[in-house]
């Protein structure tokens, strides 16, 4: 379906009725005129041909696609470290392709100058010398690296990856307020939020001529390659991440993924015989090439800072060897300095010759006495800054009492050095669709850029981030602002030229038949990531069979449902539950028991808690899941923790696990239940047909059975406590919590038999749900593991082949004689431990 | 010119092996206006893997080794051979202290009256050493204790002279008191901690009111000529500062015993402060506890010695 017809009806008057635009600033979609500028029309009579309803459901079509997507970010505040719902507002930014050429040369002009500073700061240190820029502002700045002196680097090339905070003033000019070059973040979500809105509007963005953004990422890997090729043809990659808790994870990994490289944390790599390694199931891997999200001064506890445990200790030396190269590179955070803004235009005279083409907000560094008496004069009208992080700034000096701007001044006067004050720029606006009409909202542009040769290549477009309100000075996601698909449009003489596909002549790539080395955290996250998904499994269906039975209960059946609640109890070991002192009790009103079985993720044995872990261990390697196993995953916590799939929540887009709070009731009990079912039932799917078989695959598999196992026997021992009298209905509840009622009526197409069934649930190899099953799979799983260095898995096969040979003494009938003995049951009865 | 062998042990016993270790070292002494590092030697037990030399941005050398085969005791042992001078150049008192308040940071009526020097390029990285650094803050405290030697007018050495021998007076060596994680500020309320503590606390006091003060990281005569007092920290890693005055270069000055160091201290490193030029530390894969063992030695030789066979 096109996302908007030539329109039947008149267009939409309303769209921009309420568009009230602040007096005097620069608008994108105005300028500082009263009509539209052209490059906007396209847009505008495709959304003006919407509906306001229909609007409102892009929007939310937008929401739902970042949900599924699983695209977040986490924030930090008083309650901790959060994840939250990336926000997208689904219209573009426009801009034209003449404009951009223009950004885009002052871009990379910018980064070319910052690389070579670097190499001066770090090297030469003619700027300090010839007094270019102080050299107080560097040696206070958190980002000098002492360590990272005179450290030869491949190609002397100091960054390769640089980002840009842009604004545009009241004339039109676009300006820079913040320079990324330690670790920049963004180009990810950049690319998720492109395939999001173009389809959201997929045909405004076909025939509006957009710049791709794929260029941009295979020049970045390309740079990556060409960084490792003096250590070896074929170099190895890593991403490096702080790790799950980081505010920009998603994006680390959904980037590692879609670039196919590992992602690491410190503790997956060591530095041996000087150079870097990845601890795999297969031993250790060299690392040729690290790309690096943690910030600098945390990557290395011998040199750098000794508290980081992110790091990996002696990555300094590894790289001063010249044995690895880290993108960006160790001490590149230097650049970041707020206070250089004030300094450029001279560096750029001294260093290449050139006037800067894109200048910065005007800056005033306090440390100089003739720039501090200036900028304390008009406080009230800048933006202060440290040098580099401080704690409370930014801040807004017009956003302050009289009495705050006092406590600031005297806060500068005691360090002048590590402050800085910038011109506060009434950036401009931008239309923000806001209950299916625009509205204006303060703009800001992060732009990317990667080495490509001796320059630099820029993502076309970037980042938008749109603020909450029209008048917000601060602009940026931890605040809660969103973001936007920022579209450079090619002129038509491009389109013929660019946007044509380019040949590509094929590449000849050596053959890989392995999925790529599985480093060994990742291998016991993936362990757990089975166990907890078999575990979230076998409690779902003896809670569907209470809940069928709740609703039906009256006379025989309620010491059915009695003995169905106990043995929920054992077999998700949630004691005391229905099977401590006050079970009786409990059994007559057993609502918040189960209440907290299904949604409490605290609640030890419940399904919560094992949805809750699998979420973990699967959020911890989320580069091994393709889009959809994440997809899924993202709807099973859905389903369990709330109807969000269904219901529009837009005040509140955490993701994470609310308390469970909300209405009990069995109808809606028995939907999710049946809702966590498939989706359990869709992820192991997923990775029986998804997955490699790899040593991955293995550890996955190797956590499902055994917990399956555990499960079995569980289930079997509170079974047996019941089975004695004769009971038909218990058997029929084994096969169904077993889910092994199909085959089992498909073989015997009689009613259940206490010898068939337990022959069913125990011994017959080739039922897979059989305890039999579970070792034959296990013994064949540790065959095929990795020989610990130094120790060997003998030792667990052993384990497995006497369990094996226990069972095998049994043949059916022993087990039904045996199952129905009652001096069994006195014994389990008596030897239960809780 | 005095010829010196300095001999520094250091040996770590572990109570869990250690598989993997990687250390830095600042082990070997510079060579720099009245002294002359001949020869040093480091060498480590069990044999390392791999082993690097740099220079740091200080002008030291750093050595970096790593030791991969697994073991419970590692030790470290340098050997240097050393030339002092013994006669040092006669201090001047140099120029009023408040015109050595030099850059833009030194809120001064110095600068302001114009008779701070101009930046030129050794003023430009002696900035370094005037600003805060981990183990040397800047307080008001301290800098109206370092006033009452630095007042108004007063020569700059001659202030930094008081200064040192007002800590030398005031504090009390006492190795049980502190640690090298104890706060200047600590160590400044309780009057009381080694050379260590006694360096940072000074140059603490010299950065607060603006002055350029490194920390020097060294060696001490163990046993004193004929006739001369043995010296405090003599059988250990000592530690002073040295002060920047611009045009004139670096003097430097012990507080721990009231000194100018000359004839019989020894320069391993400068830095801003200890963490820039530990003479050991590393990062260790396994261990459990472990205990530490520290020798120094530092003995006048004749001018042709016989080299050591090991400095183990």
């Amino acid at each position: 379906m096109p996302d908007f017809e030539p329109p039947t009806e008149p267009l939409r008057a309303d769209l921009l009725a309420g568009y009230d635009r602040r007096a005097g600033a620069f608008d994108e979609l105005f300028a500082t005129g009263v009509s539209p500028l052209p490059h906007w029309d396209y847009l505008l009579r495709g959304l003006k041909s919407l509906s306001r309803r229909e609007l409102t459901d892009r929007d939310r079509e937008t929401r739902r696609l970042l949900r599924e997507n699983g695209v977040t970010y986490n924030v930090r505040d008083d309650a901790g470290p959060r994840e939250r719902l990336w926000g997208l507002d689904p219209v573009p930014v426009l801009f034209t392709s003449a404009e951009w050429s223009r950004i885009e040369a002052g871009l990379i002009q910018r980064a070319e100058l910052l690389d070579e500073m670097l190499r001066d700061l770090y090297g030469e240190r003619k700027l300090l010398k010839r007094g270019l820029i102080p050299a107080e502002l560097i040696f206070a700045h958190r980002g000098y690296l002492r360590p990272c002196v005179q450290l030869a680097l491949p190609r002397g090339s100091h960054m390769q990856m640089y980002a840009a905070d842009l604004v545009r003033r009241r004339d039109g000019a676009m300006v820079v307020v913040a320079d990324r070059t330690q670790a920049p973040s963004g180009a990810g979500y950049t690319l998720e939020n492109r395939l999001i809105a173009s389809s959201v509007f997929p045909s405004l963005y076909r025939d509006s001529n957009v710049h791709r953004l794929a260029v941009f990422f295979r020049a970045m890997r390309t740079m990556l390659q060409d960084l490792g090729s003096r250590l070896d043809d074929n170099p190895r990659v890593v991403v490096l991440t702080p790790g799950p808790a980081n505010e920009t994870y998603f994006e680390q990994a959904y980037l590692a993924n879609y670039l196919g490289y590992s992602l690491a944390q410190g503790h997956d790599l060591t530095v041996r015989d000087g150079k870097v390694w990845l601890k795999t199931l297969d031993g250790l891997k060299p690392v040729h090439v690290i790309l690096r999200r943690v910030d600098d001064d945390y990557c290395d506890p011998l040199e750098l800072r000794m508290d980081s445990l992110l790091g990996v200790p002696g990555l300094v030396e590894a790289a001063r060897r010249g044995q690895v190269a880290l993108g960006n590179p160790l001490g590149s955070g230097l650049a970041q300095n707020a206070g250089l803004h004030a300094y450029l235009p001279a560096i750029c005279r001294e260093l290449m010759g050139q006037d800067l083409l894109l200048p910065s907000a005007d800056t005033w560094w306090f440390g100089d006495p003739v720039a501090r008496d200036h900028a304390l004069r008009k406080l009230d009208r800048l933006i202060v800054k440290g040098i580099h992080a401080l704690p409370g700034l930014p801040v807004f000096g017009g956003d302050l009492s009289e009495n705050e701007l006092d406590e600031l001044r005297r806060r500068i006067r005691r360090a002048p050095h590590l402050y800085v004050g910038q011109d506060h720029i009434r950036t401009s606006t931008v239309p923000s669709l806001t209950d299916g009409a625009l509205r204006p909202r303060p703009m800001v542009l992060r732009s990317f850029l990667v080495a490509r040769g001796e320059s630099f290549t820029a993502l076309p477009g970037g980042l938008t981030r749109v603020g909450v309100s029209r008048d917000d000075v601060f602009v940026s996601n931890q605040r809660g602002g969103i973001s936007k698909d920022t579209w450079i449009l090619a002129s038509e003489r491009e389109q013929r030229i660019t946007l044509l596909p380019p040949a590509t002549p094929p590449v000849s790539v050596a053959l890989s038949r392995s999925g790529g080395e599985v480093p060994s955290r990742v291998a016991d996250h993936l362990f757990w990531v089975g166990r907890y998904a078999e575990r979230a499994d076998f409690a779902t269906r003896p809670l569907r069979e209470v809940f069928r039975r709740l609703s039906e209960a009256d006379g025989e059946r309620q010491t059915h449902l009695d003995a169905t609640l106990e043995i929920l109890t054992h077999v998700t070991c949630s004691y005391p539950g229905f099977a401590g002192e006050d079970r009786a009790e409990r059994r007559q009103n057993p609502d918040a028991e189960l209440h907290a079985l299904l949604t409490d993720r605290f609640r030890a044995g419940g399904l919560a808690a094992a949805v809750d872990g699998l979420m973990h261990a699967a959020v911890s390697v989320r580069d091994r899941f393709s889009d959809d196993g994440w997809h899924i995953l993202r709807e099973l916590s859905d389903g369990l923790f709330a109807d969000r799939s269904t219901t529009d929540r837009s005040g509140d887009d955490s993701v994470g696990f609310p308390p469970s709070t909300g209405p009990f009731s069995i109808p809606r009990s028995e939907r999710m239940l049946e809702q966590v079912g498939r989706s359990l039932a869709a992820f192991n799917g997923l990775i029986a047909e998804g997955m490699s078989r790899d040593q991955g695959f293995h550890f996955i598999d190797v956590g499902r059975r055994i917990e399956r196992a555990v499960g079995l026997a569980n289930l079997l021992r509170a079974a047996f406590l019941r089975i004695q009298p004769f009971q038909p209905w218990l058997l029929e509840f084994l096969l169904s919590v077993n889910d092994s009622r199909t085959t089992y009526s498909r073989r015997y197409r009689l009613d259940p038999q206490a010898g068939p069934v337990l022959d069913l649930t125990m011994l017959d190899r080739s039922h897979p749900r059989s305890l039999a099953y579970q070792l034959h799979a296990l013994a064949d799983l540790v065959a095929v593991l990795p020989e610990p260095v130094g120790g060997s898995t003998a030792s667990l096969s052993d384990i497995i082949v006497d369990v094996q040979s226990r069972a095998g003494v049994y043949d059916s009938d022993s087990l039904a004689q045996f199952a129905t003995d009652d001096s069994i049951r006195v014994f389990l009865a008596n030897s239960w431990t809780m | 010119m005095i010829r010196y062998r300095v001999t520094h042990r250091t040996t770590y016993e572990y109570e869990l092996p250690v598989s993997l270790c990687h250390n830095v070292a600042h082990l070997e002494p510079r060579s720099l206006p009245g002294q002359v590092c001949v020869r040093s030697d480091i060498e480590v037990s069990p044999a390392p893997k791999v082993r690097g030399r740099h220079l740091d941005p200080f002008g030291n050398m750093s050595t970096y080794f790593s030791i991969e085969t697994p073991h419970r005791v590692a030790s470290v042992g340098a050997v240097s051979e050393v030339l002092v001078d013994d006669d040092p150049p006669a201090a001047p008192a140099g120029p009023p202290w408040e015109a050595c308040l030099a850059g833009p940071t030194a809120d001064s009526s110095a600068a302001m009256a114009g008779i701070a020097p101009p930046r030129g390029e050794d003023n430009a990285f002696a900035a370094e050493f005037r600003l805060e650094s981990p183990f040397v803050p800047l307080s008001d405290d301290l800098a109206d204790y370092a006033w009452q030697s630095f007042t108004p007018g007063r020569p700059v050495l001659e202030a930094a002279a008081d200064l040192n021998h007002r800590i030398h007076e005031e504090f009390t060596f006492d190795p049980d008191f502190t640690t090298i994680a104890t706060p200047v500020m600590k160590v400044f309320q309780h009057k009381r901690g080694v050379c260590q503590d006694f360096a940072h606390l000074m140059l603490a006091c010299l950065r607060s009111i603006g002055l350029a003060a490194r920390y020097v990281s060294g060696y001490l005569e163990t046993d004193p000529p004929p006739g001369q007092p043995r010296l405090e920290g003599a059988d250990a890693s000592h530690a002073w500062v040295s002060l920047h005055v611009p045009d004139l270069g670096w003097f430097d000055f012990d507080p721990t015993n009231n000194c100018r160091p000359g004839g019989r201290h020894i320069v391993v490193a400068v830095g801003r402060d200890y963490g820039d030029v530990t003479p050991l530390k590393g990062v260790i894969l396994g261990g459990g506890r472990h205990k530490l063992k520290v020798t120094v030695d530092v003995l006048r030789i004749a001018d042709d010695p016989a080299w050591p066979e090991t400095a183990i």
